[in-house]
């Protein structure tokens, strides 16, 4: 969820850097040999609140049962990371937004995408301080301060940015200060904290967070939940083997049929994943493409 | 402090105790005051390794204009507790709040200066001190690249400013605040502690002071009250029991109460030679008196005596006037008895005291004593003849032996020692009887000034008269010394070798 820290002067830096490109080298050495005993490299962003560490290790090993095979999670703070990850092979699959997997969808592969309050959608909410009961609308907050997730995001950032074209005005410069908190949960801190005046979040992870710390959720008000869109997938890259593919999205789905599996989708939030079916991400697309030109 | 009524026995124990207590209040202060700064420059120099910490941190978020992880990085130093600070904010060169802790507090890209009149001094301060460092663009002035972080002192808080650099140009400043306040709870832990301490030394000190000043001030008081009674007490002179002082200190009081002691004593004597001035010259005034009156009744006496003595020769009176005749004979001979013993006369007579005068005496009394069972210590150390009248000195002895016999109860004791001594002659006679009261003294050698009939005394009352008579006609000195238990009277006698 955080950026990694960098105290370091400019000469240690330098020796950071070349020891990291180091062990990328080392990574994409291994992943030519991947073979189907080999840890399935899982990446995660946040789209869900993925600092619950013991939800992960229940999930991994959740995983590795069901496809008899070592998973590790690799996480990072950036969905653009991820991506390129990815599409280096140096990850096998990732739960990635809607808005990266529609723009790299080329070299992507949908595995499953998760169900949420009965149905594979989500929305994006805007919320603003509790104390602020003037926001009526995004476009209440011109030229203010607001706070977005992610350049990568789709509810956290395309779509209100989306909302705001819409009126007629222009995204750039529509707020005097855009604030990039790397996670929808950072979002919702920083318009409890008043850092900002508002925040666009991921309506799952608002919803999540209501749950388990309502003391921050409650320092917010949502103004308003846009329509229902896709809900961010679990994809591969296309180059995984097919059947590697399969046996993952079969055993996500399977998730939802035995108690260990609920157990996980209940911390999860989640009613389970289901098969993508075609034309599933259109809705996605359709925004991505009108904003296209600005991308 | 002025007491001007209190005795020095509770002012000096009360001033050095009041100078224990502000000495241990004046140290306790100094070291809550010096431990308190002391606080302060501890708070300020680990604030400084914070902040560098923090500001090379916020170097990567400063160049990525990454807000949120500014916002996180000024997050860490605030815990709500101990020493920690309770704002950390960004200010960007231009002197606009980049990113605080406290975001309600401090708005960003606001000037800082806006938010409140102590964060435009603070604003003004950093200004003034960074210009002295940085160019106008920013860049970092002369050789020195470590610029030293700026403290400024404000009313509430304390605050330490310290530039953001990176390729010695100023990327911002990082501010750090620090409430008084947070000092409080460890001030008062240092304080508690430094008053326990206090506390514990005031407890030795103070009875130690205490008992010292005590010892100070008792002699003078003992002194004070001692002078007080010199005044009031004519009769007798107070004993003030200064023996310890005079002889054990060497200091000033117990020169002092040498020199009181010494006065006493030489008051005593001037008052005791008063008062046998005073008793002589009564005495002697009583002695002309009485002799004057003795030469007056003597001669009407002398005629009358002879006039009765011619009427019985030369008449034959009948039974009844010579039974009266007879009376008035007895009367006017027991007058001449007792005026004749008013009027001492020391004639010189025979100058031929011998031993054998004494022991005669020894005998005389002899049967006296074995009536009463007395024990004589018989001390006779005359061995030959002195020049003075023996029969008054005899006189004299029987006169205070039979005092002396009187006074004593059965098998009681009595002391003789006659002796010469130099050219004296000194007789000491002492029993263990009963003792004369110390306001009849002065009366003692009056006539009848011992006098108390009692039953069977044959005693007129004037044996103590005639011997102060004699003694003093013969130049003699005679000293009565008398307490319960002993009595003891000593006569010295001048002798006349020419």
């Amino acid at each position: 969820m955080s950026m990694s820290a960098n105290p370091m002067t400019s000469p240690n830096r330098r020796i950071f850097l070349s020891r990291a490109a180091a062990l990328t080298l080392l990574c994409a050495t291994g992943s030519t040999q991947a073979d189907e005993h080999s840890a399935l490299r899982f990446g995660l962003t946040p789209v869900f609140l993925d600092d619950q560490i013991r939800l992960l290790r229940d999930w991994r090993n959740d995983l590795e049962q069901r496809l008899n095979r070592p998973v590790t999670f690799i996480q990072r703070g950036s969905y653009r990371e991820i991506v390129e990850l990815l599409r280096d092979q140096q990850l096998d699959l990732a739960w990635l937004c809607g808005y990266p997997y529609v723009r790299f969808q080329n070299s992507l592969q949908l595995l499953a995408t998760p169900v949420y309050d009965g149905q594979p959608l989500y929305r994006s909410y805007l919320i603003v301080p509790h104390d602020d009961f003037a926001t009526q609308s995004i476009l209440d907050l011109q030229g203010k301060i607001h706070a977005f997730s992610d350049p990568d995001s789709f509810s956290g950032y395309l779509l209100p940015r989306y909302r705001i074209q819409e009126s007629g005005r222009s995204a750039d410069g529509f707020f005097e200060r855009v604030v990039m908190t790397h996670a929808h949960r950072n979002v919702v801190q920083a318009v409890a904290d008043h850092l900002v005046d508002g925040g666009s979040v991921d309506g799952y992870v608002w919803d999540m967070l209501e749950r388990s710390t309502p003391h921050m959720t409650g320092l917010t008000r949502v103004v308003c939940r846009s329509p229902y869109f896709s809900f961010p997938p679990i994809v591969a890259r296309a180059t995984l083997a097919t059947a590697t593919q399969e046996a993952l999205t079969s055993a996500l789905v399977a998730m939802a049929q035995d108690t260990s599996g609920q157990d996980i989708l209940k911390a999860l939030g989640l009613d389970g994943f289901m098969r993508p079916e075609p034309g599933m991400y259109d809705d996605v697309r359709q925004v991505v493409r009108v904003m296209g030109a600005s991308m | 402090v002025t007491l001007p009524h209190l005795s020095l026995r509770h002012k000096i124990p009360l001033r050095s105790a009041i100078l224990v207590l502000l000495t241990a209040l004046a140290v306790t202060a100094a070291i809550i005051g010096l431990e308190y700064e002391k606080l302060r420059q501890d708070t300020f120099e680990r604030a400084e390794v914070m902040a560098h910490v923090l500001s090379e941190n916020l170097v990567s978020p400063l160049r990525n204009d990454d807000l949120w992880r500014a916002y996180e990085i000024v997050q860490t130093p605030i815990t709500h507790s101990g020493e920690a600070p309770d704002l950390v904010f960004l200010l960007d060169p231009d002197m606009l709040v980049y990113v605080a802790s406290a975001p309600e507090t401090l708005r960003m890209m606001r000037p800082l200066g806006m938010h409140s009149q102590e964060f435009a001094r603070v604003a003004e301060a950093i200004q003034r001190h960074f210009s002295d460092h940085f160019s106008g663009n920013h860049a970092i002035r002369g050789e020195n690249t470590a610029i030293p972080a700026l403290r400024i002192i404000e009313k509430q808080h304390d605050y330490l400013a310290l530039p953001v650099t990176a390729d010695e140009l100023l990327m911002g400043t990082l501010v750090m605040r620090f409430s008084r306040d947070l000092h409080w709870p460890r001030f008062v832990d240092i304080a508690q502690r430094a008053g326990l301490i206090t506390l514990l030394v005031l407890v030795i000190l103070l009875p130690i002071s205490w008992l010292w000043s005590q010892r100070i001030a008792e002699p003078l008081v003992r002194l004070a009250q001692c002078m007080q009674h010199v005044g009031s007490e004519v009769e007798r002179t107070p004993d003030c029991k200064l023996d310890s002082l005079r002889n054990t200190t060497h200091d000033e009081i117990g020169a002092l109460a040498r020199q009181f002691q010494h006065m006493l004593h030489e008051l005593e004597q001037k008052r005791a030679m008063e008062r046998q001035m005073l008793v002589s010259e009564r005495l002697a005034a009583l002695g002309r008196l009485s002799a004057g009156i003795a030469h007056e009744i003597n001669n009407p006496l002398g005629g009358m005596l002879n006039a009765i003595t011619t009427w019985k020769r030369h008449s034959a009176p009948d039974p009844h006037s010579e039974k009266t005749l007879a009376l008035i004979e007895r009367g006017l001979l027991q007058i001449r008895d007792t005026v004749s013993a008013l009027l001492v006369e020391a004639r010189p007579g025979a100058l031929n005291l011998e031993p054998i005068d004494i022991e005669d005496v020894r005998h005389l009394i002899q049967p006296n004593l074995m009536d009463k069972q007395i024990h004589l210590a018989w001390d006779n150390r005359l061995e030959h003849l002195l020049p003075l009248p023996a029969t008054l000195i005899r006189q004299v002895l029987i006169n205070l032996l039979l005092n002396a016999m009187h006074a004593v109860e059965p098998h009681g004791r009595i002391e003789v020692q006659v002796m010469q001594k130099q050219d004296h002659l000194r007789i000491h006679v002492a029993n263990d009887g009963a003792y004369i009261q110390p306001e009849r003294i002065p009366h003692l050698f009056e006539p009848f000034g011992l006098f108390q009939p009692t039953e069977g005394s044959t005693g007129h009352g004037l044996g103590l008269w005639m011997t102060y008579q004699i003694v003093s006609q013969l130049n003699g000195c005679i000293e009565v010394r008398s307490e319960p238990g002993w009595t003891e009277f000593t006569l010295s006698l001048p002798i006349h070798t020419d």
